[in-house]
This record gives C-alpha cells, structure tokens and sequence, in this order.
C-alpha cells in the first residue's frame, strides 16, 4: 500500500462538503498531504441561466445571455463563493489546498480528475445539494464510491 | 474536530480486499494516532447449514468458526495493520454483518471504519459488495471504502 499524500475533497458548497473539508483538513495535517479542493459544475446549468431562469440577477428575467458568458459567470461564482469557502473549512496547511472548476457529470469528472492527478484519497460528504434527504446515500457520493481508482471516506 | 479521530474500526471477513482496508487502517491509525478496534461478523444463518454438513451440533460449530477466526481472519489483519502504538483490541460478533458494525461503531465511540469494497462474496459484478454498500449507508460515523 503505497502512502496517502494527494488528497481530494469534492464540494458543491454544502453543508455535507465543508463537513467533508474539515475532516480532509485533519487527514491531511496528520498525513503530512496536499488538497485539492473540487468542484463540478454541471453543463445542465447553463441553458437555464442563458434563458433568465437561473438564480443569478445578472440573467434577469426574460433576459438572455450568451451561453460562453453564463459559463463564465457561474465559474466565477464558484471561484468565488464554494471554492474558498470549502478550502477555508480544511483549515491551515503548509500549502494552499488547490481550487479547480470542471465542467461536466460530477462523479465522473471527480474519478478522473483523481486517476490523472494521483490522487490517493477522496473525501466526499454523504449528502450534497439536493434536497432529496430520504436518499440513504446522495446519488454524486454513491457513483464516487462504486468508481473511484483509490479509497472513498464518505463522511456524515 | 482533530481530537474526534481517535477511534478507528476495521470489519473484516480475512478477505484479500479486508486486508487491504486494515493497511489502509494502519497507515491512517499511526499518523492520527488512534486506537483500532477490528471486528468479524459471523452471519448466524450460515451455522446451521454448516453444522449439518459437518454433521455436528450448533453450537460445536459456533465455537469452530470463533476459534477458525482467532486462528486466521484475525491474526492476518492485525498483522496488515502493521506496527501501532496501541495494541488493536479484536472482537467476534454474531449477528447480520452490516447491522452489527453500524451498531459497534455507535456503540463503541468509532469516528472512522475502514474497510473494502468487497468481501468474500463471489458477486464481482457488484461495484460495492452489500455489506460495505449497507454499512456506506447507515453508519453513525464517517466510512472510508478501499479498492
């Protein structure tokens, strides 16, 4: 078994995720680890936010917005708010936690982005966004532990 | 919220994939310097099945698949575990597998399990074995999953 040292904790700025974030900053201080600090956006936003129903005020209603600036709009968002937030619950380490946006399906990017990146643990929350709480399991966390290429702590 | 990972639990069925989770176990345990408890969980519905193949009684058989276990699935992972500052302490449980680790981890004070994928069960087309997939979903504390 070889050692942890590249940790990745995925996040959609929920209250599971900075939970997760936390943990992965002790695993990480104890482990002597790097971080990275995920998040995946899903390209099924944009079209709703170019069309004015999204819930940013800058598409505003009956407005529409061309979809690279919608893209850009919603990563600065992320970059912004989600992003900083989780990297701030994983607390003080030798160095940064790194923050990345990807576009795409959420488990899937978040397994490949550890394969390509060595990543030897991904700490992901129980639950995320979704209001579906009767979910035992939320559906992104399910898909994580059923196909990461290295160990899942789920926390709760 | 360091202070909380003090305790780490590692079921295991003497599987290749388990002793894989107790190293795993071991490397989190020696850097966070926790205690570690492991667990193995007889399923009590197989006893019967088994005495009457061996053409013994119940409880005869009991106490074959407990000593079977101190001889082997629990020697081999303490041993995966590799060096700790405390003794793990090894326990036997009856019962059905997920529910009682779920059930010692709340019990116990566990703040992390650790443990693989898959067990011993055959089924490789299932991506999470169900012990580990039934424990994911209801334990009272943080599960690390190792493949």
């Amino acid at each position: 078994m070889s050692k942890i040292k590249s940790i990745l904790v995925a996040t959609d700025g929920s209250e599971g995720a900075i939970k997760a974030a936390e943990m992965a900053g002790d695993l990480a201080r104890a482990l002597d680890a790097s971080v990275h600090v995920v998040m995946v956006q899903s390209e099924d936003m944009i079209m709703p936010h170019a069309w004015g129903v999204g819930d940013y005020p800058a598409a505003a209603p009956y407005g529409t917005m061309p979809i690279e600036e919608v893209r850009e709009m919603l990563e600065k968002r992320v970059r912004n708010n989600e992003l900083p937030e989780t990297a701030s619950a994983v607390g003080k380490l030798d160095k940064e936690p790194e923050q990345v946006v990807i576009w795409g399906h959420p488990a899937k990017e978040i397994c490949s982005f550890a394969e390509e990146n060595d990543i030897d643990l991904i700490v992901i929350g129980s639950h995320g966004r979704s209001k579906i709480a009767r979910a035992l399991l939320g559906s992104v966390s399910n898909a994580v532990a059923n196909q990461a290429p290295c160990p899942v702590t789920i926390v709760r | 919220m360091a202070g909380e990972l003090s305790h780490i639990l590692v079921p295991t069925d003497g599987s290749e994939q388990a002793l894989d989770a107790a190293r795993v176990a071991g490397h989190l345990a020696r850097a966070l310097d926790a205690k570690v408890t492991v667990v193995m969980v007889h399923p009590e519905d197989v006893v019967p099945a088994l005495a009457w193949e061996a053409v013994m009684e119940v409880d005869e058989m009991r106490a074959r698949v407990e000593s079977d276990a101190r001889e082997k699935a629990l020697p081999d992972t303490v041993e995966a575990l590799g060096k700790l500052s405390h003794e793990p302490e090894c326990f036997q449980l009856w019962g059905h597998p997920a529910e009682q680790v779920c059930q010692f981890a709340e019990e116990s004070d566990v703040s992390l399990i650790v443990m693989g994928s898959h067990g011993r069960s055959g089924f490789k087309r299932l991506i999470l074995g169900s012990v580990s997939n039934a424990v994911v979903n209801h334990a009272p504390c943080a599960v690390t999953i190792v493949r």
